[in-house]
């Protein structure tokens, strides 16, 4: 298990972590996620060694290693940039960490090509800038194995493949993590990829953690209005005033003609109403519990689907639903519509 | 898109490596001590020197005075004596010398980064090649060249024209200067516009913008810093411009360095030479400071690794030809001087004539000559250990500078590469002043410390764009998967430089076997093979002059297609 607490991390003036405290159990895939500049690479390399934390300490298995430099830790990380060394044909690049830890060398290297799906009679003599994109990817990925490592970090190691390859490393990934009983912490920008692959995963927003959790969880319950919004396009409602009553909630805001009232499950007194566009229906006539009237101007063709974008009447904000290609037909710019869904889709959040 | 991913990992690499890592003190002393004594000091003494009384030859601490300044800036501000011509000289031939190195490169540097593909790294060598040649062999091969019954009047004769004597004008200096200096103008400008990328040329013909358009709002805006770099380059270098005033300017105009080194030879007025020499430090200094505070290493290392793949933009046939034309041009002229030597070197008789008689007769004298051979002797002597030494040093600082942050990095990467800013003429007079004072003395031993502080700078300059060329990512995923100081150094750092010492090393000797000025200041009674031929060249000149320059020459040109055949299988392209 690996912890880490009250770590912060100055780069000068700039606060690039601040006060983050978690733990990651043995086997865990776990994703870190948010924008640029959110503080997931340093933590990343934090937890490698390559960064040293401002103060808080990393602890594995309840034993501190704040103090270890990279060489001394049972953590390896696969690079962005792969990083494989260029004068090394794929066989010394994976024979590398097994000799620096004076190991003796048997036939890791064709295994752990296997393992990587490369034909090692293939690959094993060939340079790294004789490798396409996809396969240094995995060469990179058998070296950091080969150091037998308690934990693999993952520095956005797909960033830059296309995406059909993506789509068939990640299910790698996703295996090789279950196979090798490994912790796997993966770093990435990519919603989609963290949403698929995680155990859990970890929201950071300017150098603090906002929200850890299994992806459902954090995709039906978001922490705030940060989160709602990272989790996928919504409209935001935002509100004047809430009261309890009786477990349930009143709410009032611009948007809303009259006072909604809610079932009010969560603790949290909510600012926003957060609808995602895929849960959000246009009609010219309410059909769905809440509503909120709107003029459309625009709509954009998906696929099958529609995105209708509208201007709320009250608000002058834009809102915008998803709905199929067929009922959306009916819709022209300058129809007066409600923007509306039902109470249960409704998610509550605060700033 | 090799180029692209570097830029996007760049931040991680001053957040990661470098501030874990630790101190990178020891890998910075050797060339912090050496140029604090044979950099530092030299320029020192110069200064003191300049504050004492008038014809002073030693140093007194107690008396120091103005005088010789005021002596200084009062005729230089009246005109009076050699003062006038000397600052009308040197303004005249410094400002010349920019003016038509920038026309002369401007095109060629534009035709190199876009135009030329073909044949583009044999023209680089031809054009790099004056820049490893010794001054006085280059300088020796315009007179060969232009002197009566030389390469050109012997020509010129057979169709009728008989010149004077083209040497010993202020136009021969001034062809000598641009000729020298033309280097230093075109690398920065084609440096500068190997950054532009091809994308630029392409939006702005997609924009409608016409070529006048193209060039005034695109190509010089983005080549200007190049440019500006270059003109301070070359206006420093050619106001101590001493061997071309010498020999080409035959002492018939007096310049800046002649004056200088007047003052110090014949009419050992010290005070009053150093004080000359400080004001052109001043310059050399300031210049020097800015120029090195603009440029990027960083950037550079990207250039130089990503010029390969640049495209040219899409131009007749006619239009190529021209391109190709002017730059080979170019070329030509700066192969002028090595080709007059190597062609008078054959020749039976004392430089040159028509109908031309082939000889390799002066060579087996060259070989025969006990002066000339104890010459070569002496100069591989000190060719040898500066090599040695100088890479060691050299290296080192570009490790320490490279792979690790420190406080006063910027200033680091500035005081270490002044020297070369600076004109050798000064290095040399300061280096021998220096010497004395402290009672170093001068020979082979101290030539070789001389030397070792000029060039240990030009092999950290070399080896750190090798070494910034390299994905930090490297050398944490090193450390990452287990590998200790002395593996990550062994095993990855050293073998990803090693392209970049040899180059180096091969540099250092080079720059060594042909080096003049600090030589000649250094080497006491030792005689070198360049101060030989700058001695024949005033005084007794015979045919075995040009044989011994182009030994000299050929040695550098087997250096140089070594260093080339490095990079070549290097890259593996």
């Amino acid at each position: 298990m690996i912890e880490l607490r009250n770590i912060r991390k100055e780069f000068g003036d700039l606060v690039a972590v601040e006060d983050l405290s978690f733990e990651i159990d043995s086997g865990e895939l776990v994703t870190l996620v948010g924008p640029s500049g959110s503080g997931k690479s340093t933590v990343l390399n934090m937890i490698a060694g390559h960064l040293e934390p401002t103060s808080g300490s990393v602890l594995l298995d309840g034993q501190d290693i704040t103090d270890l430099r990279p060489q001394e830790r049972p953590t390896s990380m696969v690079f962005q940039s792969w990083a494989l060394f260029p004068h090394m044909t794929v066989r010394e690049n994976i024979e590398f960490p097994i000799e620096a830890q004076g190991r003796t060398i048997d036939d890791e290297v064709e295994q752990l090509l296997e393992q990587v799906q490369l034909n090692p009679a293939e690959y094993a003599e060939k340079k790294g800038d004789e490798l396409s994109g996809g396969e240094k990817q995995r060469v990179a990925l058998a070296r950091a194995i080969a150091y037998d490592p308690d934990i693999l970090l993952l520095d956005e190691p797909l960033g830059s493949l296309d995406y059909v390859l993506q789509k068939q490393l990640r299910r790698e990934l996703s295996d090789l993590n279950e196979k090798l009983e490994m912790t796997f912490i993966y770093v990435t920008h990519s919603l989609e990829s963290a949403l698929i692959m995680s155990d859990r995963i970890f929201i950071l927003d300017h150098g603090s953690l906002v929200q850890a959790g299994r992806p459902i969880d954090i995709y039906r319950e978001p922490e705030n209005r940060f989160v709602a919004e990272f989790m996928g396009d919504a409209n935001i409602f935002s509100l004047d005033s809430t009261s309890r009553k009786n477990g349930t909630l009143e709410v009032t805001g611009p948007a809303f003609e009259s006072p909604l009232t809610l079932a009010g499950s969560r603790d949290v007194t909510p600012d926003y109403i957060v609808v995602r566009y895929d849960d959000a229906f246009v009609a010219r006539d309410l059909q769905k519990d809440i509503g909120v009237k709107a003029t459309v101007y625009n709509k954009l063709v998906k696929g099958n689907r529609t995105l209708v974008e509208t201007v709320g009447t009250n608000t002058e904000d834009e809102y915008i639903a998803e709905i199929d290609y067929e009922t959306a037909e009916d819709l022209d710019s300058g129809d007066s519509v409600y923007l509306q869904w039902d109470e249960n889709q409704s998610i509550l959040v605060p700033e | 898109m090799d180029k692209l991913r570097n830029r996007l990992v760049r931040p991680s690499r001053e957040l990661t490596v470098r501030d874990v890592l630790g101190s990178p003190r020891l890998l910075l002393v050797p060339i912090l001590v050496a140029l604090g004594f044979m950099f530092v000091g030299p320029m020192v003494i110069l200064v003191l020197f300049s504050v004492q009384p008038s014809n002073s030859l030693s140093l007194n601490p107690l008396t120091w005075t103005l005088d010789s300044y005021v002596t200084f800036v009062g005729n230089m501000v009246s005109g009076s004596g050699v003062y006038g011509a000397v600052l009308t000289n040197t303004t005249l031939i410094s400002v010349f010398t920019v003016l038509l190195t920038l026309l002369i490169s401007f095109p060629a540097a534009y035709a190199l980064a876009r135009k030329v593909r073909r044949f583009k790294t044999a023209i680089l060598v031809a054009m790099i090649l004056p820049l490893l040649t010794s001054v006085t062999i280059r300088v020796l091969g315009w007179v060969m060249f232009l002197m009566q019954d030389g390469v050109l009047s012997s020509i010129l004769g057979v169709v009728g024209i008989t010149p004077g004597s083209l040497l010993y004008q202020e136009s021969t200096i001034i062809l000598g200067t641009t000729y020298v200096y033309l280097p230093f103008m075109l690398f920065p400008i084609y440096l500068s516009m190997l950054s532009i990328p091809e994308s630029l040329y392409a939006a702005s013909r997609d924009l409608g913008a016409s070529r006048f358009k193209i060039f005034k709002d695109v190509v010089l805006p983005l080549s200007k810093p190049g440019i500006v770099i270059g003109s301070l380059f070359v206006f420093v270098l050619s106001l101590g411009a001493s061997v071309e005033s010498e020999l080409l300017g035959g002492g018939q105009a007096f310049t800046m360095a002649s004056n200088i080194e007047f003052s110090f030879g014949v009419a050992q007025n010290f005070p009053l030479g150093s004080v000359q020499a400080v004001s052109l430090l001043l310059i050399a200094g300031g210049s020097g400071v800015y120029i090195l505070h603009n440029i990027d290493l960083e950037d550079i290392a990207q250039q130089s690794g990503g010029s390969a793949g640049h495209a040219a933009g899409s131009s007749s046939r006619l239009e190529n030809v021209v391109w190709y034309g002017y730059t080979l041009l170019v070329a030509l002229f700066l192969m002028v001087p090595m080709v007059a030597i190597i062609v008078a070197s054959t020749y039976e008789g004392r430089v040159f004539g028509l109908p031309y008689q082939f000889t390799l007769d002066w060579y087996g004298k060259v070989l025969e000559n006990g002066t000339v051979y104890n010459a070569i002797i002496n100069t591989l002597k000190i060719a040898i250990p500066v090599t040695v030494i100088s890479t060691a040093i050299g290296t080192a600082a570009a490790i320490g500078y490279t792979r690790y942050t420190f406080r006063g990095r910027e200033w680091f990467k500035i005081f270490v590469l002044l020297p070369v800013f600076f004109p050798l003429l000064l290095i040399g007079l300061g280096m021998s002043m220096w010497s004395n004072a402290i009672g170093f003395g001068n020979g082979i031993p101290q030539t070789i410390v001389g030397e070792v502080v000029w060039i240990s700078p030009v092999v950290m300059f070399v080896v750190s764009i090798t070494a910034l060329g390299i994905d930090p990512n490297l050398e944490e995923a090193a450390r990452d998967l287990g590998a200790g100081t002395r593996k990550l150094y062994g095993d990855v750092i050293l073998p990803l430089v090693a392209d970049g010492v040899i180059a180096g090393a091969i540099f250092a000797f080079v720059l060594s076997w042909n080096n003049y000025y600090i030589a000649s200041y250094m080497s006491g009674s030792n005689i070198l093979v360049t101060t030989w031929i700058h001695s024949r060249l005033t005084q007794g000149f015979s045919s075995l002059v040009p044989a011994v320059a182009a030994v000299l020459f050929y040695v550098s040109l087997i250096a140089l297609f070594l260093a080339v055949a490095v990079e070549y299988l290097g890259t593996g392209e």
